[in-house]
């Protein structure tokens, strides 16, 4: 297939098989089980970080094949879009090693890391999966990402109202809302002196709407990038075809947003580093993606700082590190709250399991995205300052580091005790837009402990 | 073998999800006698149940309790007709109609609730994602069901529970339907801000929010 492919898909999802979703979803929950048993993926809870290159190269396989296989189901026609192994090797050699996102002194690279890799991941922060504050707040929370110096990309907050009306997808008011997201983003980063700062998305629902925020002057740029979903697990719809032609010909980034579930219909987290593997490869091929959030939850605490969480997307990281230049990112779930220990500590564990596995940085979402306002620079500036801490440290160092720092904190993880933590608001100055002492204290708490633990910020 | 080891082969066929052992057992408990409501009651349900804990705890996954539901459904395929046989009339389920509601297309959590309830022992009306509310009431009114239970992922969708209960309350059927919401912005709080009867973090506790739902508004 040559390089635009759009007009070849859409005919494959007019004409490819028929099948009921459910059967679609049987199906993969079947494979998935076959292969990892075919494979002898096995998870170990002592080894997050897996150190048998040759597993990491079998999921990768097997998520070939999965994908090859199974297909990508186009939930519009309930028919499934197809592809032979070969065109998607042939995709996959058209993958750049380095991309630059943002513009002029703002601008960074952003290049496929390898497994153990000495080069810094990127961070596209955001108060990823939250809800937030409309107006003000949200351009100062948006700031307080952006005024980090660690930081290098902005964007990905739900808002729950607009003008005070609540937002219902598909309504005029959603269209508004992606509108104004795009805009306060680039107040916040004009405000924090970075206005060339990469934003990653606006975080509405309808595909239709996201379009809303494409705007050369006041909105998102060529230089900015949309998330693009999959439906959970390995589907698409007409409508998100139509919004990556239409983003290939504004020719602003795009983000293949995957969310696969940890202990949904691909069982454990063998089974899910083998379909998310294959939901890679579908960004790659029908998404024309440049770069790929894998944005895991757990099914029950939606969030991806567990051991088995961990796990996963290691070697998810290894297996495409080792195996292609598909430019991945960790998006970093908590299941506690900003203004805790316990948060900043998940996402230590996170950046560290991330970054030696060769995958780039988001975050952090926290409490299931259950509570407004649970977000704020802070946390991200730990994330990162740790995925930086941890380039070129080996996989044995990192599970060392794992293995003492993951019973610190996980007897917090069940979603219904893990600490909730304060707003934005409560743990920061609203005119400067930084962190207050309290919160200050804590980060400086836990880096100090990391430094205990040989990893110095 | 005793009736007390055939139920517990019966609980431990859906534990394990083996389809063609569930059926066995179940013509094994009618072979021996047992009353086709204790094989249902005291060996599938027991061991739906331990399914269920054990996913809450995540020591099993989906696919593990899909295969249990499965096998749960192919013994009650031959123990219900014996039980309507047997004319005892106490099969009488209660009805859910379930969807996730307009505005999402995500329904993985749905759908594990939904199998839950039906593992459960309720008649369960699956709308599918996407359900307009109106399409909620109607389906309810037309089966006659006990709980209208809405779903969803998505934050901009959580205004269309509000709007639900909103026109229950217009058509003058609030009272007639225990309302159930659940999803991954929703929290137990909201629920209750607009009015719904009851929530679950997880498809095991929204199980036990409809059981004693049941019990509690509508005496069953």
């Amino acid at each position: 297939m040559r390089s635009y492919r759009m007009d070849e898909i859409t005919r494959r999802a007019f004409e490819g098989p028929y099948m009921e979703e459910r059967d679609f979803d049987m199906n993969l929950m079947k494979r998935t089980r076959e292969l990892v048993k075919e494979y002898e993926i096995r998870f170990d809870p002592n080894e997050i970080v897996t150190t048998d290159d040759s597993m990491a190269d079998d999921v990768y396989e097997a998520g070939m094949r999965l994908f090859v296989e199974l297909g990508f189901y186009c939930q519009t026609t309930k028919r499934i879009i197809k592809f032979e192994e070969n065109e998607v090797r042939e995709v996959l050699k058209t993958l750049p090693e380095s991309i630059v996102i943002g513009e002029g002194k703002d601008a960074v690279i952003m290049a496929m890391r390898r497994v153990e890799d000495p080069t810094p991941p990127v961070i596209h922060s955001g108060p990823t999966g939250t809800l937030c504050t409309e107006g003000d707040i949200y351009v100062k929370t948006l700031r307080s990402y952006a005024q980090e110096t660690v930081i290098d990309s902005v964007g990905a907050g739900t808002l729950a109202t607009i003008d005070g009306f609540k937002i219902r997808k598909g309504t005029p008011q959603e269209f508004r809302a992606a509108r104004m997201l795009a805009r306060w983003a680039r107040q916040a980063i004009a405000d924090a002196g970075r206005p060339g700062m990469h934003i990653n998305d606006v975080a509405v629902v309808s595909p239709e709407a996201k379009v809303c925020a494409l705007d050369p002057v006041q909105g998102i740029r060529k230089t900015d990038g949309l998330l693009v979903a999959q439906m959970i697990e390995l589907k698409t719809s007409l409508q998100h075809l139509a919004l990556i032609e239409h983003l290939t010909s504004y020719g602003c980034f795009i983000g293949n947003l995957m969310t696969p579930i940890m202990g949904g219909y691909s069982g454990g987290p063998e089974g899910t580093a083998i379909v998310n593997v294959a939901e890679h490869l579908a960004g790659v091929v029908c998404y024309n993606a440049n770069y790929h959030y894998l944005s895991l939850t757990n099914v029950r605490n939606l969030n991806n700082t567990d051991r088995q969480g961990l796990w996963t997307i290691s070697m998810v990281g290894q297996a495409l590190a080792r195996n292609s230049e598909i430019m991945s990112i960790y998006d970093c779930y908590c299941a506690a709250g900003p203004g805790t220990e316990v948060l900043l500590r998940e996402a230590a564990a996170g950046g560290v399991a991330s970054s030696v596995s060769g995958l780039h940085l988001m975050g952090c979402g926290s409490c299931g995205g259950k509570l407004v306002d649970h977000a704020t620079g802070l946390e991200a500036r730990l994330l990162k300052e740790v995925g930086v801490a941890a380039s070129g440290m080996s996989r044995e160092d990192a599970n060392e580091f794992l293995r003492r720092w993951i019973p610190l904190y996980e007897e917090w993880l069940d979603i219904t005790k893990s600490p909730k933590g304060k707003t934005f608001q409560e743990l920061y100055d609203l005119g400067s837009a930084k962190p207050k002492d309290e919160w200050e204290e804590l980060y400086r708490k836990v880096a100090d402990e990391l430094s205990d633990f040989g990893i110095d910020l | 073998m005793n009736h007390e080891e055939i139920l517990q082969n019966l609980a431990d066929s859906v534990i394990s999800g083996d389809e063609e052992k569930a059926k066995d057992f179940a013509k094994k408990a009618l072979e021996a006698g047992i009353d086709p409501l204790t094989a249902i009651n005291e060996g599938l349900m027991r061991g739906m149940s331990q399914v269920g804990d054990d996913f809450s705890k995540l020591k099993i996954y989906l696919p593990e309790v899909m295969m249990a539901a499965e096998a749960m459904k192919a013994a009650l395929s031959i123990l219900e007709p014996a039980a309507l046989q047997k004319g005892t009339g106490t099969l009488k389920k209660s009805k859910v109609v379930i969807g996730t509601i307009t505005g999402d297309i995500h329904d993985i959590g749905k759908n594990i609730v939904a199998m839950l309830l039906r593992a459960n022992g309720f008649e369960v009306y699956d709308l599918g994602r996407d359900v307009p509310i109106d399409d909620l009431i109607k389906k309810a009114e037309e089966v006659g069901a006990d709980i209208i239970a809405a779903s969803t992922l998505l934050s901009t969708s959580m205004p269309y529970m509000e709007d639900l209960i909103s026109l229950l309350k217009e058509r003058g059927l609030r009272d007639k339907y225990i309302v159930m919401v659940g999803g991954g912005p929703v929290t137990r709080e909201w629920a209750a801000s607009i009015g719904a009867d009851g929530y679950g973090d997880d498809g095991e506790e929204a199980v036990k929010v409809a059981k004693e739902l049941l019990q509690r508004v509508k005496g069953k």
